[in-house]
């Protein structure tokens, strides 16, 4: 038998920000063994931080490919491109929190920094994966990493408790996420996106007897699997004791990045069905299901908790209702146009059109995350309230910083030139263009909801009395003073000013960050091949 | 020289810049400083480059769209080009006529807050001043989504100025405040999305769209043909329609005004009564009417209805109170009611007489709050019980609050006599009722009610005439009589000012205090008087008001099935409208 | 024929992993998982699939059942908890959903079998096959080329699972101090 040596086709700038995570945590791994306890506090975030920022320039660069890449295991377009910017981000504010964490808590730093870059891997990789296999691996590079930051204080039950939970519901998730990839290789006979694609497009009609409900239960099961990583209401559960258990800046992780990561990956995987004609009406149902259940239940819920990361929460269960919103409108993109009502260069511009109103909605969502647990994180206390009675009072700028956060996740209605409210404004204004106003508003409503426990909590900082005079000595900020770090360290609150500013520039100028990727946009029109084989 | 947009930024740059300055306690001055500056530019904006003919006319652009516009001091600015949003301001007879209202208010809320507020100074005025930028911009902004922004801007510093300076119960009060905005604010968004995607016309069955956030290019197109696209939207009224009945409020949107307003301090009740619910009537008679002829004109008999349910509501529950801020919030109701029920009057009358009773509503309740605020810093209760015979001790203030509650009161020879009197004269020919009572299905036609017009006339009446009653009955309880605490040990002042002795004997008005309310006193009597230039003034914003409204009902009066005798008389009312 | 040994198949693995369940005693509870993966690798065979059912049996049955239950002998849990009603309950309807679950395998596998299509990569393996290359050299070389990214990827996923246990395992921490439980944990 004599097979030839295969080559892959590899293109460099295309697999350059993997290598240069790769790279990161490997050199984090040796630079801990060779250095002490002291010397790799120091060192490692350095490392880490260079490694995640050189990804971040590699996808910002000019010339980063788009299509599919690396043996069409990889699609790169304009929304996975925005997602691996945003992810990224996320991660660096994760390590800049890092130093503090690892000082609050005596967390061992090597595992610490490595995980976050690897966990970073894995989300890249997801939000760029094309296929089933490929894409499986990441989720679960991700996830592996994730529980294992959940529980790294390993002094705490609470951590121990959620990294457990998130474990067990997370491994639940990933098998209906590959079982779910093994029927559409049954139904499809494949596990490449872009050729399911083509199956859909090419044989749609007449699939064999029996293989379209498999295809059915097989965007079924994905579907759910991903829900779990978005905890989407009904799939949601874990998320307030693994936000409320976790330390803070992973709580922070698990909110953003790896939701970018499953939202990206969400959008290429839909994509695949939209080429099936039958495929649009139920799933636009079923998404719009659970838009409006965790839109509503998120908020509701939010409403009883008691502490500060609890609440984020199920705030965050609705604001990724919020972005089903648009996945919705993507999905049902193929029936308008099956209608006659668009032709095609309007389809591939509204597909861009929704994909930025995503991405921007996303990045806001990440920034003002960052801002709020970043601020949660600098006052200590893991989220408990009594730490936020008459916040104003006793630091001013965080309770405004905290202030701002809180209205602009609010979205709508207050502080409109933020970039949570132009995100928002953004998705309703898509939903109502292609006529889905109730669901419109169904979500501006909920919003309403959502303002109660977000004014709330502004309230609490501002309207009340401090506890004590002198205010209180939170968990965490004791340890830091012991260590000499007392009043926090610059980095933070330069993350934490950032992100305010950048709250505000893109909420003025939201073209600043959809602009990122429009140098070199490719949108995967719905319904259209796109496979160059 | 960008006049109107200094109008909105000046204050609140120069008290941003003051309060860097400035120590807390002086920056009572600062803000006085910066509501002046508003007022001296709003003043010489009115006075010397304002057209008050209504004659003036304009092809604007906006974003490759022309329109013609008749809004003047125009300012346009490309903003957010990404969504066509853009920034412009300008004015006309109805907005300029709030804006300066809103500009004498500003000024009074410093002053009444001149000692009342002695905890966070440096917030509290720029709360003040950013709540004045929002208004202001409110009614300024000709984009749509400006408006929005604006609209939304209002909320944040009130609900601050509730919150932390309000009494007792001030955060239940200032949640339910937002809450209630809110809902309808966000309802407004939606339908705002929905205009910018469906304005247009749609001839034979194909729209031609033109979208636009821009007010101006909005009211052309839909002007300027009969099969425009909004003429068959119900929803988007209603939405709209919804949002500016809770800040006005309408019954039974109005349960957040009487908490808002007796938990909040006196500046914010100033503003609060003075302004802000202007905005409400300000954007239906904006927005509403002239974008939506066809759904206002629908809706028309339901509103009115609901006013006239409001305006004796609002006075049959003011008479039982025992607050005096509660009483007063509950007058509001009654008085905005009279404003929604000359609106949809739909006839000259009535819409001129619900623009001068939004004024005088402005000037008399303003004063009223201001002069209870003045009460409240000597007595520290609301209590009517708590009081009696003041007349004796404060006899200037007895006289100016005289004065303010004749004018709530109505007495003819001040202003708030001629607000009522008109939108009541106008109510009797409420033409949408009228062409509802031709309309052989509907209920009044049924019970042979043709002219039902005048049993709602009628009723309102009784609103005007409550609101003698507890108005006077609120005089009477506070200022005659025996002086109240003079038996009870455990009143109020037990902890608080043994210096005065007795409950009923606080020193009278400084002229710091007597002087605001002399300035309204005076305002309200030259109304009264010589309202000959406010209705010059009032009048091209009616005739602009009501000119799409008069070609429905023009249609409407065409479509009728049976015109019969009754006809001649709506169509004299519609020609009076169109006119 | 062959369904009907697919669902003599089911019924012995739905049992087994009903026995893992239901047992209260680890050790024939770890027995029963070594059957389940017994009857799996067997399903193999059954597909045709000879390399992954012996793959099968030498890493699950073999080696990591081995571990396994020299993790449960060498820390003798034997204890038997009295677990609360709904727990039990839990159990039952878990059992119903596994068996329906496998059910749904069946059926679904079968449907495939019968189904025609084959684009793609699979066209390469059929290729393959019908030319006569053992199935170990077609797996082998769809790793290679076809997957061989996700194969690659996969080393990163066993790195991060090494890095995990360690952190989880461990028992000191860097200071060589014990770690426990903070007591003073806030508790909101």
């Amino acid at each position: 038998m004599e097979t030839a040596a295969y080559v892959p086709a590899i293109n460099l700038h295309g697999i350059l920000p993997f290598i240069s995570l790769l790279a990161g945590g490997m050199l984090c791994l040796a630079a801990d063994a060779m250095s002490g306890k002291e010397g790799s506090r120091r060192i490692l975030p350095v490392i880490s931080f260079v490694a995640l920022a050189a990804a971040l320039v590699s996808f910002l660069l000019p010339g980063y490919p788009t299509g599919s890449f690396l043996e069409n295991t990889f699609y790169s377009d304009s929304f996975s491109r925005l997602g691996c910017i945003v992810i990224l981000v996320s991660a660096i504010a994760t390590t800049l929190m890092g130093p503090r964490q690892v000082i609050r808590r005596n967390l061992p730093s090597g595992e610490y920094y490595t995980l976050i870059v690897f966990a970073a891997l894995g989300m890249v990789l997801l939000a760029l994966a094309n296929e089933m296999l490929s894409a499986f691996v990441a989720l679960e590079i991700m996830s592996l990493s994730l529980y294992v930051l959940t529980g790294i204080d390993r002094r705490s039950g609470k951590s121990a408790e959620a990294s457990f939970k998130y474990f067990i519901l997370g491994a639940f998730a990933s098998a209906f996420f590959v079982f779910g990839s093994g029927f559409l290789f049954g139904s499809t006979r494949t596990t490449f996106l872009a050729d399911a694609h083509n199956y859909f497009a090419t044989r749609g009609g007449n699939m064999p007897e029996g293989a379209e409900m498999w295809a059915f239960i097989a965007f079924g099961l994905v579907f759910v699997g991903l829900c779990f990583k978005l905890s989407l209401a009904p799939f949601h559960m874990w998320a307030p004791d693994v936000y409320e258990g976790a330390n803070t800046p992973t709580t922070l992780y698990i909110a953003t990045g790896s939701k970018v990561a499953a939202f990206a990956f969400l959008i290429h995987f839909a994509h695949a069905f939209s080429s099936w004609q039958i495929f649009t009406a139920p799933v636009t149902f079923i998404v719009g299901l659970i838009a409006v259940a965790s839109m509503t239940w998120g908020n509701i819920a939010a409403i009883v908790q008691s502490n500060l990361k609890r609440m984020l929460a199920y705030s965050s269960v609705a604001q990724t209702g919020y972005m089903m919103i648009a996945v919705m409108v993507l999905v049902a993109l193929p029936s308008l146009q099956a209608a006659g009502n668009l032709n095609a260069t309007t389809i591939a511009n509204d597909t861009t059109l929704i994909y930025n109103a995503i991405s921007l909605y996303l990045a806001g969502y990440t920034i003002i995350s960052i801002l709020a647990f970043g601020i949660a994180f600098h006052i200590g206390g893991e989220g408990s309230m009594a730490a936020y009675r008459g916040l104003f009072h006793r630091k001013p700028f965080a309770a405004v910083g905290m202030a701002i956060a809180m209205f602009s996740l609010s979205g709508l209605g207050f502080l409109p030139p933020t970039i949570g409210f132009i995100g928002k404004f953004y998705l309703f204004k898509e939903a109502v263009r292609f006529n889905m106003t109730g669901i419109a508003v169904i979500g501006i409503l909920t919003s309403v909801i959502a303002a109660f426990y977000y004014l709330s909590l502004i309230v609490t900082m501002f309207m009340k009395a401090p506890d004590e005079e002198n205010g209180i000595e939170l968990a965490g900020r004791r340890e830091e003073r012991i260590a000499g770090l007392g009043g926090g360290d610059a980095i933070v609150r330069v993350m934490l000013a950032t992100a305010t500013a950048l709250i505000f520039v893109l909420g003025l100028y939201p073209g600043l960050f959809t602009g990122l990727a429009a140098k070199a946009v490719t949108t995967k029109p719905m319904t259209t091949a796109m496979v160059k084989k | 020289m960008p006049l109107l947009s200094l109008i909105i930024f000046a204050p609140i740059a120069i008290t941003l810049v003051g309060a860097i300055f400035s120590p807390p306690k002086q920056m009572r001055l600062v803000a006085l400083v910066s509501m002046l500056v508003g007022l001296a530019l709003t003043l010489f904006a009115a006075c010397t480059q304002f057209d008050w003919s209504g004659n003036h006319t304009a092809i604007v652009q906006v974003y490759g769209d022309s329109a013609q516009s008749s809004f003047q001091l125009r300012e346009s600015i490309q903003w957010l080009s990404d969504f066509k949003i853009s920034y412009i301001v300008g004015a006309d007879n109805l907005s300029m006529l709030m804006v300066i209202l809103t500009a004498v208010l500003g000024v009074f809320g410093v002053l009444c807050s001149w000692k009342a507020i002695d905890r966070r100074e440096k917030e509290f005025y720029i709360y003040l001043l950013l709540l004045q930028t929002g208004i202001m911009g409110t009614f300024l902004a000709l984009d749509m989504f400006l408006f929005y922004m604006f609209w939304e801007l209002m909320l944040i510093p009130l609900y601050f100025m509730i919150g932390i300076w309000g009494s007792a119960n001030r955060l239940y009060a200032t949640m339910k405040f937002v809450l209630y905005t809110l809902v309808g604010s966000v309802l407004m968004l939606i339908a705002i999305i929905w205009m910018y995607f469906n304005n247009g016309a749609t001839v034979d069955g194909v729209d031609t769209l033109t979208r636009t956030y821009s007010y101006e290019v909005m009211l052309a197109t839909q002007q300027g043909s009969a099969a425009a696209t909004f003429h068959h939207a119900l929803w988007p009224f209603l939405a709209l329609f919804l949002a500016f009945a809770i800040k006005v409020p309408l019954f039974p949107l109005h349960t957040w005004l009487p908490d808002a307003h007796t938990e909040a301090p006196t500046a914010g009740s100033v503003i609060l009564a003075g302004v802000l619910l202007k905005t409400g009537g300000y954007g239906i008679i904006r927005f509403c009417l002239p974008l939506f002829p066809e759904a206002a004109v629908s809706f028309a008999p339901a509103i009115t209805w609901l006013a006239v349910i409001a305006i004796i509501y609002g006075a049959w529950t003011a008479i039982v109170q025992t607050d005096i801020k509660r009483l007063v919030a509950y007058s509001s109701v009654s008085h905005m009611g009279f404003v929604i029920l000359g609106i949809f009057s739909m006839n000259p009358q009535g819409m001129a007489g619900a623009v001068l009773q939004m004024i005088n509503h402005g000037i008399s309740t303003s004063g009223l709050f201001l002069a209870i605020g003045m009460l409240y810093e000597r007595a520290h209760t609301r209590e009517m019980s708590k009081f009696g015979g003041l007349a004796h001790t404060m006899p200037v203030y007895a006289a100016l609050m005289l004065v303010m509650v004749l004018s709530s009161v109505g007495l003819p020879g001040l202003n708030g006599f001629l607000g009522e009197f008109t939108v009541l004269l106008g109510s009797m020919h409420n033409v949408p009722m009228l062409l509802d009572a031709q309309n052989p299905v509907s209920f009044a036609a049924y019970m042979n009610m043709t002219h039902y017009t005048w049993l709602v006339a009628g009723l309102a009446t009784t609103g005007v005439i409550f609101g003698a009653v507890y108005l006077l009955i609120l005089y009477q309880k506070t200022f005659f009589g025996k002086p109240a605490g003079a038996h009870d040990d455990h009143s109020h002042d037990a902890h608080h000012g043994d210096s005065h002795g007795h409950g009923g004997s606080y020193p009278d008005l400084s002229i710091r205090e007597w002087g605001q309310l002399a300035v309204l006193g005076v305002a309200a009597l030259f109304i009264g008087l010589y309202p000959k230039p406010v209705w010059k003034a009032i009048a091209p914003a009616t005739r602009d008001a009501l000119a799409p409204v008069a070609t429905t009902l023009d249609k409407r009066i065409a479509e009728l099935p049976n015109p019969g005798v009754k006809l001649a008389s709506i169509q004299s009312e519609t020609r009076l409208a169109a006119k | 024929m062959v369904l009907f040994l697919y669902s003599i198949l089911f019924v012995i693995t739905v049992a087994l992993a009903v026995g893992v369940l239901l047992n209260k005693d680890t050790v024939r509870s770890a027995m029963c998982l070594v059957g389940v993966m017994m009857c799996l690798a067997a399903n193999y065979l059954l597909m045709q699939q000879e390399f992954v059912a012996f793959i099968q049996i030498v890493v699950y049955a073999g080696a990591i059942m081995v571990l396994f239950l020299f993790v449960i002998m060498l820390l003798n849990l034997r204890e038997v908890e009295v677990l609360p009603w709904y727990l039990r309950n839990a159990r039952f309807w878990g059992g119903v959903l596994a068996l329906l679950f496998f059910f749904v395998v069946g059926f679904g596998i079968n449907v495939f079998r019968s189904s025609h299509g084959i684009p793609g990569v699979v066209a390469k393996e059929q290729a393959l096959a019908e030319s006569g290359t053992p199935e170990v050299i077609i797996l082998a070389t769809q790793m290679m080329t076809t997957y061989i990214v996700p194969f690659l990827l996969t080393s990163v996923l066993l790195l991060v699972a090494v890095i995990g246990a360690i952190v989880m395992a461990r028992r000191r921490d860097e200071d060589g101090n014990e770690i426990v439980l903070d007591p003073e944990e806030v508790d909101a």
